[in-house]
């Protein structure tokens, strides 16, 4: 679905990337892991457009995007759960959906995806008049997947969707991804919690320093001694 | 002094202060959402007025009929300005910004004087003399249509943002900048969008500022100290924190013309601002400290 | 706001190269024996006006009067040529251009209707030994600091304040009025503070039958007067005495129709505003029955019927009636410089200067006794006249052996006038 080659990119002089190669097969989980500064966050951005490659080459769908700008690329169906949440504070939890499907390609549908949301997410409901930058940090990382579905993606970047939440609220947000992937999105999952996205990936690729050192199969990749010694610490 | 001379210096701010409020909305649009400050305000508050002095020479069009196209002028350029020129200087050193917005201002008042000379220019209009009786009070005809308009033109701007997906689009983007480019809005049309609702603010309050006031490329460094001094008074970024500083601000000028030498006029703005700035730096209606 | 005026682009250009070949061309004039110029046949004399900037309505007024006096000088049979040079409302341009007119060969100065400039060019002409005959300007210091090349043919602005006073009892004894409040409203300029001090000193003593309330003080460059005419209107005086400059006196007018503010008489006691032709044009039938007291031509005069012809033909699409007083003055400094030029018969910088402190012109244009200087270089003789604007035209109407007319008081409401 999603195939990147040779990818390289800079911030100045800092090189982030460095002729980074993935492939990200349709309907399933694709995971990345690595350390902090690893390079995780600059993939997921140069992918959504917001930062241009020095080189390489990104295509989805068999078309090349690489240049694209960030809209347009949103409106291919590549949608974004940021690092951070990235909610808008000072709007209401409703207005927050409304931007997420001001995408030309989710318009028409808005109103039928901001039910299924609102299912998905009974809080999301309760709170649609509330700010926000005022909800707690899980209710805001449901906001930030239920303004992201309000795009109708059918590729969808998850970055540190589990930061900083309760070990609880980390299962149900990692049981969450699991059925999205199921009803037929494809993702790709950046995770603290290696273990866990390991087993929930059909494939995984590991950065370190910008470059992939190692990829698989999920299970092959939690195998693997590096990994477990390095993010596992066994 | 008389109850009835407060009351009528009182109204009399206050009317004038809603043309200031919509002269200000104009700069806090364009700073709270692009965070590029106009520093072309009163240049192009200038250039509204002599067009509007221009329709209605020509074609006897009444500056405030005219501010709806001007407005929409405005607009177009705003827009075009933003894209063309002003995009490229958004992620770029603020003292950049300031010099490209200062020779704008340049270019903009020394056309004016190019074009039309240092001599002020009169629209007379039927009713630029009528005065209403409200009681012991005499209000002006022409403030009353201007701060009408500027209200109008305010409340406008305030339904747009509030209640219109590409309001809300912008207020997105002013309030967070990274997600508006995750959740893929075009920000860069939006900030064209904002920069050209500034300007039409501007325009709109320039033209019907020429039915009180004779244009004149001298008045323009005093419009956008006003413009800003209303702005940081009522809070950057805040549109109701705008108008209302403007309201203030007409209040206070003309309170103190009463009380004081009416020479000290523009004294009385400054004293807010300063009162303001050491009380609640944030400004009456803005975020935070 | 003074920084340009029409001014711009090209011209600046051509200044620069002007000045350039000026430069080049004074030092020629200064290597030449002084006695070729002392035996010249014509005095060259140097017009410094403030034909651009915030001044150019006056100024261009002035310089209009400055074409007339060459046309009219030249047919009385005096030898003078005038050259006009523009001093852009700023004091620095007008030292630097006294100067360069020097240096191109003026042999005398006029101008410069301003007070600021008057002095910078002074200095100037103190050290050239180059006579400097002011125009227009009030400030009483120009004659208080012993220059010995400057002579004054205006009132001190403390003179036009107790002359303008003086006529204001006149009018009303005339009228046989008895009004019993004034209000002074002044411009925070220079000219207008220093009329507000003149006033505070001169008005307790001059004895009129009226009590001042207050005096307000307001910025000429103000948007609009609505509070001080509210405060004006509150206070309601029988007359409201002005001291305005030029567009702040049509606000003041705007503003005191709007509120329906309708004093008995509104009089100024020296000052320009209420005479422009941009008054008479934005205000029409509004800006009739405001009365100034100022030295005016004299319409009595047979030189002033000589002066409005050479006017008008100069300046067919100009209106002597409201040039005269800026033009009437220009034109008189350089008869004062042509007719000592005559008597003297040398256009040598200290004798030139002699013969015009020595001047006793009888037969000239402006209200008062004959043109003669005291030891100070001040004309002492000049007399303020009251002139109404009526029908859109400044008319004497007072004193009555040359007045046209009778002054119109109290002044008809604001409505209905035609
Ligand atoms: N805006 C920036 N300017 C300069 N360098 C940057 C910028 N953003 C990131 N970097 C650097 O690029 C490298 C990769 O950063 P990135 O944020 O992609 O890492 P990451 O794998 O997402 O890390 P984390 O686990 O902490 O989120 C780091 O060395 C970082 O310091
Ligand atoms: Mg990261």
């Amino acid at each position: 679905m999603l195939s990147i080659r040779n990818l390289s990119v800079f911030y100045g002089d800092a090189q982030a990337l460095d002729n980074v190669s993935l492939d990200v097969p349709a309907g399933s989980i694709t995971a990345i892991v690595g350390a902090n500064g690893a390079g995780k966050t600059t993939l997921i951005r140069t992918i959504a457009g917001m930062l241009s490659a020095a080189s390489g080459e990104i295509s989805y769908k068999e078309r090349i995007i690489t240049g694209l700008p960030g809209h347009q690329v949103c409106d291919l169906g590549i949608g974004q759960v940021a690092e951070g949440r990235q909610v808008f504070p000072t709007l209401t939890v409703e207005e927050n959906l409304a931007m997420g499907a001001m995408l030309p390609r989710a318009r028409a549908s808005r109103k039928r995806n901001l039910e299924r949301v609102y299912t998905m997410f009974p809080r999301l409901s309760e709170r649609r008049r509330q700010n926000a930058g005022t909800m707690s940090g899980g209710e805001q990382q449901m906001l930030a997947i239920g303004r992201c579905l309000m795009g109708e993606p059918e590729l969808i970047m998850f970055d540190e969707p589990s930061l900083g939440l309760s070990p609880a609220l980390v299962s149900d947000m990692l049981a969450t991804i699991g059925s999205l992937s199921q009803s037929g999105l494809t993702c790709i999952l950046v995770e603290q919690n290696v273990a866990q996205s390991l087993k929930l990936s059909a494939y995984a690729y590991v950065l370190e320093n910008g470059r992939i050192v190692l990829s698989g199969s999920g299970a092959a990749v939690l195998g693997d001694d590096r990994v477990r010694q390095a993010y596992l610490g066994l | 002094m008389s109850l009835t001379l407060s009351a009528s210096v009182i109204v009399q701010g206050v009317l004038t202060g809603l043309v200031y409020g919509l002269m200000a909305l104009g700069l806090s649009v364009i700073f709270g959402i692009v965070r590029v400050v106009n520093f072309a305000h009163g240049e192009f508050a200038v250039l509204a007025m002599y067009i509007a002095y221009l329709l209605f020479f020509w074609l006897k069009l009444d500056p405030f009929l005219a501010a709806l196209p001007i407005a929409a002028l405005f607009f177009g350029v705003g827009y075009l300005l933003q894209r063309a020129l002003i995009n490229s200087f958004v992620a770029r050193a603020e003292h950049d910004q300031f010099i490209l917005m200062v020779g704008l201002a340049i270019v903009l008042v020394n056309g004016c004087l190019m074009i039309f000379g240092p001599e002020a220019r009169h629209a007379e209009l039927s009713y630029s003399l009528d005065s209403w009786l409200a009681g012991p009070l005499i209000i002006d005809a022409v403030r009353v249509y201007a701060a009408i308009g500027s209200l109008v033109v305010a409340l406008m701007l305030l339904a747009f943002f509030r209640l219109t997906d590409t309001g809300t689009a912008i207020r997105a983007c002013a309030d967070n900048r990274l997600a508006a480019a995750i959740v893929g809005l075009d920000t860069r049309r939006l900030y064209a969008l904002t920069f050209g609702l500034g300007l039409a603010c501007v325009g709109a309050a320039g033209a019907m500022q020429t039915a009180i006031i004779d244009p004149n490329p001298s008045l323009a460094p005093g419009m956008t100290l006003l413009a800003f001094t209303v702005v940081i008074v009522g809070g950057l970024g805040s549109l109701i924190g705008a108008l209302f500083a403007g309201i203030l601000i007409g209040v206070a000028e003309a309170l103190s013309s009463l009380v004081m030498a009416p020479s000290m006029k523009s004294l009385a703005s400054f004293a807010v601002l300063v009162l303001v700035l050491v009380l609640r730096p944030q400004g009456l209606f803005g975020k935070g400290g | 706001m003074s920084r340009s005026g029409p001014h711009f682009g090209a011209a600046r250009v051509d200044r620069r190269t002007l000045l350039l070949a000026g430069t080049t061309l004074s030092l020629a004039t200064l290597a030449a024996p002084p006695a070729t110029r002392a035996q010249a046949k014509s005095l060259r004399v140097a017009s410094l006006l403030p034909r651009s900037g915030f001044l150019a309505p006056a100024g261009q007024s002035c310089h209009r009067g400055a074409l007339a006096a060459q046309a009219l000088l030249t047919d009385l049979g005096h030898a003078i040529e005038i050259v006009h040079i523009d001093t852009e409302s700023n004091v620095e341009t007008a030292r630097t251009q006294a100067e360069r007119a020097i240096n191109e060969g003026a042999q005398a100065l006029v101008g410069p209707f301003e007070s600021g400039a008057a002095l910078a060019i002074a200095q100037v002409c103190e050290q050239r030994k180059v006579p400097f005959i002011v125009n227009i300007a009030a400030a009483p210091q120009l004659t208080e600091q012993g220059y010995q090349f400057l002579v004054r043919n205006f009132q001190t602005g403390g003179q036009l304040v107790a002359n303008g006073l003086k006529l204001i009892a006149s009018l009303l004894d005339a009228q046989k009025l008895s009004y019993q409040s004034a209000v002074f409203l002044h411009a925070n300029d220079t000219f207008g503070t220093a009329q507000r001090g003149a006033m505070d000193a001169l008005f307790p003593k001059a004895n009129l039958p009226f009590k001042l309330l207050d005096s307000i003080a307001y910025d000429p460059r103000a948007q609009d007067l609505s509070v001080e005419v509210t405060r004006l209107r509150s206070l309601s005086p029988d007359i409201v005495m002005v001291v305005t400059r030029a567009g702040d006196a049509v606000k003041l007018v705007r503003d005191m129709v709007r509120q329906r503010f309708e004093p008995k008489a509104i009089i100024s006691p020296g000052s320009p505003g209420l005479y422009d032709e941009e008054f008479f044009q934005t205000l029409g039938p509004l800006s009739d029955f405001m009365i100034y007291n100022v030295p005016w031509v004299n319409p009595k005069s047979a030189m002033t019927s000589a002066l409005e012809k050479a006017f008008a033909k100069a300046n067919p699409s100009n209106r002597f009636a409201v040039d005269c007083l800026n033009a009437g003055f220009t034109f008189e400094a350089f008869l004062i410089a042509a007719d000592a030029f005559k008597r003297a018969g040398t256009s040598n910088g200290p004798e030139l200067m002699a013969a015009i402190r020595a001047s006793n012109i009888t037969e000239h244009v402006m209200t008062g006794g004959p043109i003669t200087f005291d030891a100070k270089g001040q004309n002492p003789n000049i007399a303020s006249v009251s002139v109404q604007n009526i029908k859109r035209t400044p008319t004497v109407v007072l004193p009555a052996d040359i007045a046209t007319t009778a002054p119109v008081m109290p002044m008809p409401g604001w409505q209905g006038r035609s």
